[in-house]
């Protein structure tokens, strides 16, 4: 129509400020895909847990605190170096605001590594004596071992709102149109299913063939289902103007066309095929490198929807 | 916790214009501000605790007058950390709540343009009494200032970051002994060892006293932002030394104006007009003035007035404008005369005339045209009009003027002005429904872009008179000198001689060549070139003359004339010869280009930090601003004392820790007394030194006392103000800066001439009715003592006697008479070629950037004179804030469909090569800059301000003995390299200022306040120095530099970099020569005057004797 | 009390002196605006405009800013300004992310977010806004929208249907209007901002969120490295040059 072919309902701006440029970096990618794993784990274990017996899974009740303990702290790190005034941290919890998703996801995720580290020392000293009986700590928590079961079932609840909240943060980013709560939640959700099963394939050498096969269907169910909600939004995100004019951008091969696409193919479509192929043939290589190029492709996906919608000037 | 918790809703009263109008009405004159501010008197008492509220009842622009000495508010700094409710107000009790800064309000005046807008600077006593610095915390607005009542554009409120500009000169520099000018070698000197040195230089010079001793002392100003004290300063040495920047700024415009009213610029009523109808950028968003005009613009559109703004570059104005008259730059005179051929030649709706014969009848000097059979044959020869009219009744007149104008049709103005029909139809059609309130100010843009500029001031005034716009009327267009104030050069009466220093003898060639007899201003922008130009000595002093072949003393003030003016390697050549200038200093705050190359560098204070008064024709009223040194004013006022009183600025600065800076009041009236003529030998000592003491200098507030005695209703205010005052009237001045002194000027022409026991009195001088004459044309003429001959006072109109205009008929002069008889009788009516032939013929009137002369494809007219709106021409590199907002908006704009042609893309380094089209095709060089294609430009005109591109040598100087490198013009001058050998110069850029600044962070004064620096986002690289590459153009006429340029452009080549120029100054050497050998019609034998004696000659009153001229041939 | 400004785009001819008068007013740093006033062209020539948008803080009622600050450091005061607590502030930057106006940033000076505050310490003293003060043509309008004889509110009345506000879809309420606005001066998807517009530098966006000169370590050092209180005097020092003295010190010059 002539009105968009003609300069005359054209507007340029041609004089303002310079604007700051992308203002969540990489720090926020790495804290979201380090959650992921941390929360991840736990879910995943504990869906393993309910459909297996422990003797599957020797190292399981050890093993999985410990690598949501390392990833938590990985997280928490580069929470904390993201903030311009990280000592001000505690104000967080001095000066608590509950309408703020950053506050009550700082709660929670402290609380949450809290007990993982408790289940963590726990689940280490029943597996390995000759550690706690050299260890001063290991003595006084000797009578603790069955609190880790008990425990559990709150930390599995409880990993959920955590690898969660920080789709609220992003839906309280109002700014950025893109991110809409709904589905970043179900992103998170997946992400976490999707790093857990990544993450415990690693240590799932021992494991029987039927755990692995588990630990198979949730990668592929996760990465199934986050390629496809990437897909809806990334083409069909008609309802908001700004969404729209950010993933046009994108789309004509603008900044971070191609770390998209190279995010959608490693994280998700390559690993769904080798983790379906790999529930019929138990072919451990192949799935540990399933579970590598799915996690990195979860580090590009993440970053590139991080950064697009902060592309946009806002006035 | 915030003090009030009261949780009803008080009355919140929005009291700006209740407020404004007790200002007015406090300025108006004699009552005084107390009680004025009534209507905000409820605001919450001042005690510290209870003042502070979140809610308060009133929001005030400003305190009281009665609070300026101790104001307190919440510190806006310290309240970041999250204000009152969450750390209460600082007290005993509560040492960690947010500061509440005390205030003292220091009124000044705004220097950065000449509107002269009142400034309020707030100086923080809370840290000085703490034992720390005085400082100004920010200047504001003056709400008593009559014309810019309490607003400031962004130049005003910069003069903070000026002050404390991390590279500002602490003390006089010299250079140092045995390096060259331009070596960039300095050594700091003081105060008294700069003024023995050149005082005696000075004295030396003026010793031998003969003709030429008075010709080699010459003042150079910039934009004076003063009343007549620097005009004083050569008249007391009796010397013709003063140059202004006035012909590379306004001179065109002067000329077309002095034509018609004898006055040199117009001063509209916007407030009440029914169209603004402006020529240029000018008076709305770039020119000076525009912060007080663009307010009243803004009122006058509120209440429905249109804007039209007539302007080949879509400017800020012309953006928000009713509409945009782009014209093809130089051809307005065209358009001007179209709508005089459709006045005279059309009926209104009711079949009415449409001109205004009331007012053309009684004020237009018709009679005296018609009268001149002669000069109405003149007219048939030159085909203007078919036949000497038979009558010469008024209604011959107007059958002949519209005769005379009808070739001005829509087609011809549509040909000529590159515009389409439908917007110069649009144009009419809102001129004739405004009436007679039509509002306009000509000055820069046309007028002063080219030859001939001064035709487009004398045709744009036509169409004006004719609609009876001119008569100074509510809505109109009225006169300057109606409309200003000027007493700052008068204060002879304290000084000892009392008196006014008598007329000066002789007559400078090198502000005053013969070749340019009706220049309106000095010839400065030739000044070097005619130094350097030993032909042109030789062939005057040849004819008689006795021309100056060096200076003794050039003495730049605020001014940097190697950067703005034309042709700056000629400048940089003229100023490195010590042999045609021995000694050059520069009174200066900043460093500049021009500092460069001077012998001393003597800082001088910024706006808030010297004396002056300033007046403005902003209105019609007469208002005036009085600058004041906001810190000495603290000071003082807080019991200081000035170990010198003649040296309080200087001591006072000091002592704040803002540098050995001074001001110019207080340092020509000591070194005159006390190194030009210390034992008054040379009659110059009488004149500054103080009546009260005459051993020493005259003091500021006896010499300000004196000045302003001259206001009756200023003295009688001060008077009633201050009843146990010794210096009531300064003592006013000093504290509320600003004073109006007549309001409501409406149509002065027709007051009646005073007339007391038989005695006329005009222009304060008596004259016994006996001795007064009138001619056959109803004009009071009385014998011209100084010159001869006679002079009018006054005119009748039915029967009545009034004052009439400034001109020598006292109506406004359609036929200047003077102007053909002095040698330009073809353009003495307002009047424009129609035809390739004729402009040929009629060059005189036609641009030098005309379309005839644009041949090929890639040649283009370059629009260069317009400001941008938030710069001042050289004066913004000292302000950080000035520079962060200009970033980047200065690139050569290219009309999008032009650059789509030439295959230019936005961003696209292009090379702009400048041709001449009087000195045919001679080529000046380039400069290479950024080229942005735009629908705000015109096809064929390139739109790029010579106001941006500033460069420096070095990015700090070594002082030898000081701890600090001094750094230069840090934060808005990129370094570059230069080279000149005499025929070319070439600059190429070699560091971003960035880069410049973070490498030197130890030169930065002001430490704290310029914290911030490291934040420097640009490399400032915001133009090219253009001005450089410009050859000189002075108009033959009006003698301005006609500014706009022919250039061709295309893509610039992989090793031309944005900002690098190439200049063959010896070429412009020869444009110039062309320009006035070519187009003058200089000074022959046959003439006795060196100028019309009723022309104002500028600055330096002259008699009889230097008027005198004897040329043989 | 529910302060509100109101910007008439009929009057504003982008001189900016609100601009430098809020850096002044507020020490807002090189880098950082609380405060802008944007040109925007519209059209084709010769019948092209231009427009100016001065952009602040809008002062929502219902402020994502505020929302998201997980301590409070953004906070309303009684007069309904939205205010900064910079001691607080943590730093997050998620007032940055939730503002849709972009009127936050983050301060380099004091590595905190802040913003506009309607000059919040002048009104507590009861003073306007230092850019009302400033506007040569009265074009930013300020009081109490509850107030219906405030200025605004008469000014709101009086151009009904013609008072907008910015990106009302956001359902922030913000108590910031403008008269005289339109689609392409006041909804930055209907221009075209060409980044690069900063000719000369070549730059698109900042360089930096917040301090550029110091890295992430210097975040963690900053409270052990930072700098006392520099004074913020000239050069004059007239130790260093025994000449200095006698130019002020003694009587005159003579």
């Amino acid at each position: 129509m002539v009105e968009n072919t003609i300069h005359a309902t054209q507007a340029v701006v041609t004089l303002d400020v310079a604007l700051p440029g992308i203002i969540w970096g990489w720090m926020i990618t790495l804290n979201m895909w380090a959650k992921s794993i941390g929360t991840g784990v736990i879910l995943v274990g504990a869906f393993l847990l309910y459909r297996h017996k422990k003797e599957d899974m020797p190292n399981l009740r050890w093993i999985m605190p410990l690598i949501s303990f390392i990833f938590l702290n990985i997280f928490l790190l580069f929470t904390l170096t993201d903030l311009h005034q990280p000592y001000r941290m505690v104000n967080i919890f001095l000066h608590p605001h509950w309408t703020s998703a950053i506050t009550v996801g700082a709660w929670m995720a402290s609380l949450f590594t809290g007990l993982i580290t408790v289940m963590m020392l726990i689940g280490g000293f029943d597996a390995f004596p000759e550690f706690r009986r050299h260890c001063p700590l290991g003595k006084k928590v000797r009578g603790m071992s069955d609190f880790y079961e008990k425990v559990f079932p709150f930390v599995v609840f409880l990993a959920i709102p955590v690898t969660l909240y920080t789709a609220i943060i992003m839906a309280e980013s109002s700014a950025r149109e893109l991110w809409q709560a709904p589905t970043e939640v179900m992103q998170m959700m997946w992400a976490a299913l999707l790093a857990g099963s990544a993450a415990l394939i690693f240590v799932s050498d021992a494991w029987s063939r039927e755990t692995r096969k588990d630990l198979a269907l949730v990668l592929a169910i996760a990465t199934f289902f986050s390629f496809m909600m990437y897909m809806g939004e990334y083409f069909f995100s008609f309802k908001s103007a700004e969404a729209e004019a950010t993933l046009e951008y994108v789309h004509a091969g603008g900044s971070y066309n191609v770390e998209f696409w190279f995010a959608m193919v490693l994280g998700f479509i390559l690993p769904f095929f080798l983790a379906v192929s790999n529930m019929k043939s138990d072919n451990k290589t192949l799935l540990r490198f399933a579970a590598i190029v799915a996690l990195v492709g979860l580090y590009l996906a993440k970053d590139v929807w991080l950064k697009i919608p902060q592309m946009l000037p806002l006035s | 916790m915030t003090k009030s918790m009261n949780n009803e809703q008080p009355a919140f009263v929005e009291s700006r214009r209740t407020f404004l109008k007790g200002t007015a009405y406090s300025v108006a004159g004699a009552t005084l501000a107390a009680g004025v501010f009534k209507t905000i008197a409820d605001t919450p008492a001042t005690a510290a605790d209870s003042k502070f509220t979140a809610t308060p009842e009133t929001l005030s622009f400003y305190p009281p007058l009665e609070e300026w000495d101790s104001f307190t508010e919440l510190d806006g700094d310290d309240w970041k950390r999250g204000g009152t409710s969450r750390n209460g107000v600082e007290s005993k009790e509560n040492p960690d709540g947010i500061k509440a800064t005390e205030y003292m309000l220091v009124p000044t005046a705004c220097s950065n343009c000449e509107a002269s807008c009142g400034l309020t600077a707030w100086v923080d006593l809370s840290t000085y009494k703490a034992g720390g610095q005085l400082a100004v915390r920010k200047y504001m607005g003056n709400p008593l200032h009559a014309g810019s009542r309490g607003r400031n554009c962004a130049k005003g409120y910069a003069t903070q970051s000026q002050m404390y500009d991390p590279d500002r000169i602490p003390f006089p520099l010299m250079r140092a002994p045995g390096s060259k000018r331009g070596e960039g070698k300095w050594v700091r000197t003081t105060w008294d060892e700069a003024m023995a040195k050149i005082g005696k230089k000075m004295h030396d010079t003026l010793k031998s006293g003969d003709e030429m001793s008075r010709k080699s002392i010459m003042y150079h100003v910039g934009r004076p932002n003063e009343n007549g004290f620097g005009h004083r300063v050569p008249h007391s040495m009796g010397c013709d030394g003063y140059d202004s920047h006035t012909n590379i700024c306004s001179a065109g415009a002067r000329e077309g104006t002095i034509q018609w009213t004898n006055d040199d610029r117009n001063s509209p009523d916007w407030s009440n007009a029914k169209l603004i109808f402006l020529q240029s950028s000018h008076a709305a968003d770039a020119g000076h003035y525009f912060q007080q005009a663009a307010g009243r613009i803004a009122e006058a559109r509120k209440k429905g007035a249109k804007l039209v703004v007539m302007d080949p570059r879509l400017s800020n104005s012309a953006g928000m404008a009713d509409l945009w008259v782009p014209v093809w730059p130089g051809t307005e005179t065209a358009l001007y005369l179209y709508l005089a051929n459709r006045i005279l030649n059309e009926k209104g709706v009711n079949g009415e005339s449409l001109v205004n014969h009331n007012f053309v009848k009684n004020w237009v000097n018709w009679d005296r045209l018609m009268a001149d059979k002669e000069y109405l044959s003149l007219l048939v020869e030159k085909k203007y009009i078919k036949s000497v009219p038979q009558g010469d009744t008024y209604e011959d007149f107007i059958t002949m003027i519209s005769e005379m104008y009808s070739p001005y049709t829509l087609d011809f103005v549509a040909e000529e002005c590159r515009i389409e029909k439908r917007i110069v139809e649009k144009l009419y059609d809102m001129f004739i429904d405004a009436g007679a309130r039509v509002a306009t100010y000509i000055w820069r843009a046309g007028p002063i872009g080219h030859k001939g500029g001064w035709m487009i001031a004398r045709s744009a005034f036509l169409p004006f008179v004719l609609r009876g716009a001119m008569a100074g009327d509510k809505g109109g267009v009225g006169l300057h000198h109606w409309h200003v104030i000027s007493v700052n050069g008068k204060g002879d009466a304290a000084a000892q001689a009392g008196a006014r220093p008598p007329k000066v003898d002789v007559w400078n060639e090198i502000a005053w060549p013969p070749e340019y007899p009706l220049s309106t201003y000095e010839m400065s922008h030739i000044m070097p070139h005619l130094l350097l130009d030993d032909a042109w000595r030789k062939k005057w002093n040849d004819k008689g003359l006795n021309v100056p072949d060096k200076l003794a003393v050039w003495i730049p003030r605020m001014y940097n004339p190697v950067w703005i003016n034309p042709d700056g390697f000629r400048w940089i050549e003229a100023l490195k010869r010590e042999d045609k200038i021995e000694m050059s200093f520069n009174l200066s705050p900043t460093w500049s280009e021009t500092n460069w190359y001077c012998d001393f560098i003597l800082p001088v204070g910024l706006a808030g930090e010297r004396h002056d008064q300033h007046s403005e024709a902003t209105e019609p009223k007469r208002w005036l601003s009085f600058r004041n040194p906001a810190l000495r004013v603290a000071l003082e006022k807080m019991g200081w004392k000035p170990k010198d009183p003649t040296r309080a600025t200087l001591e006072a600065h000091i002592k704040a820790g803002l540098g050995e800076v001074w001001e110019e009041v207080e340092f020509w009236a000591n070194i005159m007394t006390h190194h030009v003529d210390p034992d008054g030998s040379l009659g110059v000592r009488k004149y500054w030194a103080s009546k009260e003491d005459p051993t020493r200098a005259v003091t500021i507030a006896e010499w300000y006392q004196a000045a302003f005695d001259k206001l009756p209703n200023l003295r009688k205010a001060a008077k009633a103000a201050y009843p146990d005052a010794k210096y009531p009237n300064y003592e006013m001045m000093r504290d509320r800066g600003t004073w109006l002194e007549e309001d409501n000027i409406f149509k002065p022409q027709e007051r009646e001439l005073r007339k007391e026991d038989g005695k006329y009195i005009a222009h304060g001088h008596e004259y016994d009715e006996r001795d007064v004459e009138k001619d056959d044309f109803g004009t009071l003429m009385v014998e011209d003592h100084v010159h001869g001959g006679k002079k009018a006072i006054g005119i009748e109109v039915d029967g009545e006697i009034m004052q009439g205009f400034h001109t020598l008929s006292k109506k406004l002069e359609f036929y200047c008479q003077w102007f053909a008889e002095w040698k330009w009788p073809e353009y003495a009516v307002p009047i424009y070629p129609t035809n390739a032939e004729d402009r040929k013929k009629m060059t005189h009137v036609v641009t030098q950037v005309h379309h005839d002369f644009m041949k090929k494809d890639n040649e283009f007219a370059l629009n260069t004179v317009f400001r941008l709106p938030y710069n001042i021409h050289t004066r913004s590199v000292n302000s950080k804030h000035l520079m962060e907002i200009s970033q980047n908006h200065n690139p050569v704009w290219i009309n999008a469909e032009d650059a789509k042609r030439l295959n230019i893309k936005r961003g696209d380094a292009i090379k702009v090569t400048i041709t001449d089209t009087v000195e045919m095709d001679m080529e000046s060089g380039y400069f290479i800059a950024m080229a942005v294609p735009t629908e705000g430009t015109m096809p064929g005109v390139l739109a790029c301000s010579h106001h941006a591109g500033r460069w420096k040598l070095k990015n700090a100087v070594e002082i030898p003995g000081f701890e600090h490198k001094l750094g230069v013009m840090g934060v808005g001058a990129p370094l570059y390299d230069m080279t000149m050998d005499g025929k070319v110069g070439t600059l190429k850029p070699t560091q971003g200022l960035n880069e410049g600044m973070q490498e030197r962070r130890d030169t930065w004064q002001f430490k704290e306040y310029n914290k911030d620096l490291d934040n420097i986002w640009w490399d400032g690289l915001s133009g090219s120095w253009q001005n450089a590459v410009a050859p000189s153009h002075p108009d033959p006429i009006a003698g301005n530099h006609a500014w706009h340029q022919k250039v061709s452009i295309e893509l610039a080549g992989k090793d031309d970099q944005i900002g690098d120029i190439y200049v063959n100054y010896e070429n412009n050497m020869k444009v110039y020569q062309a320009w006035r050998d070519k187009l003058t019609r200089p000074l022959n034998s046959a003439d006795t005057l060196r100028r019309p004696v009723h022309m104002k000659r500028p600055a330096v009153p002259l008699s009889h004797k230097a008027y005198s001229v004897k040329l043989s041939d | 009390m529910k302060l509100g400004f109101l910007v008439d785009l009929n009057l504003c001819m982008g001189c900016k002196g609100c601009e430098i008068a809020c850096k002044v007013e507020n020490s807002v740093p090189l880098s950082s605006w609380r405060l802008r006033v944007k040109y925007i062209d519209i059209g084709t020539f010769p019948d092209a405009s231009r427009s100016f948008t001065p952009l602040r803080c809008n002062h929502c009622e219902n402020a994502p800013c505020e929302r998201i600050c997980p301590v409070s450091a953004l906070h309303y005061l009684e007069n309904g300004i939205v205010n900064v607590d910079s001691a607080r502030c943590i730093g997050c930057a998620g007032c940055m992310m939730a503002c849709p106006y972009g009127a936050i940033y983050m301060d380099p000076e004091t590595n905190t977010a802040d913003k506009c505050t309607y000059c919040a310490h002048r009104i507590e003293s009861g003073m306007m806004p230092a850019c009302v003060v400033a506007c040569p043509v009265e074009a930013n309008i300020f009081g109490d929208v509850e107030d219906d004889t405030s200025h605004i509110s008469q000014y709101i009345m009086e151009h009904q249907g013609g008072v907008q506000v910015r990106k009302p879809e956001k359902h922030t309420d913000p108590k910031h209007y403008y008269v005289g606005g339109g689609t392409y001066t006041l909804d930055p998807l209907a221009h075209e901002r060409i980044e690069g517009y900063s000719l000369f530098n070549n730059i698109t966006h900042l360089e930096a969120v917040g301090d550029k000169n110091h890295g992430v370590l210097d975040r963690f050092l900053a409270p052990f490295t930072s700098h006392g209180h520099t004074d913020n005097k000239s050069f004059m020092n007239f130790d260093n040059d025994n000449k200095a003295h006698e130019s002020h010190e003694e009587e005159g010059g003579h």
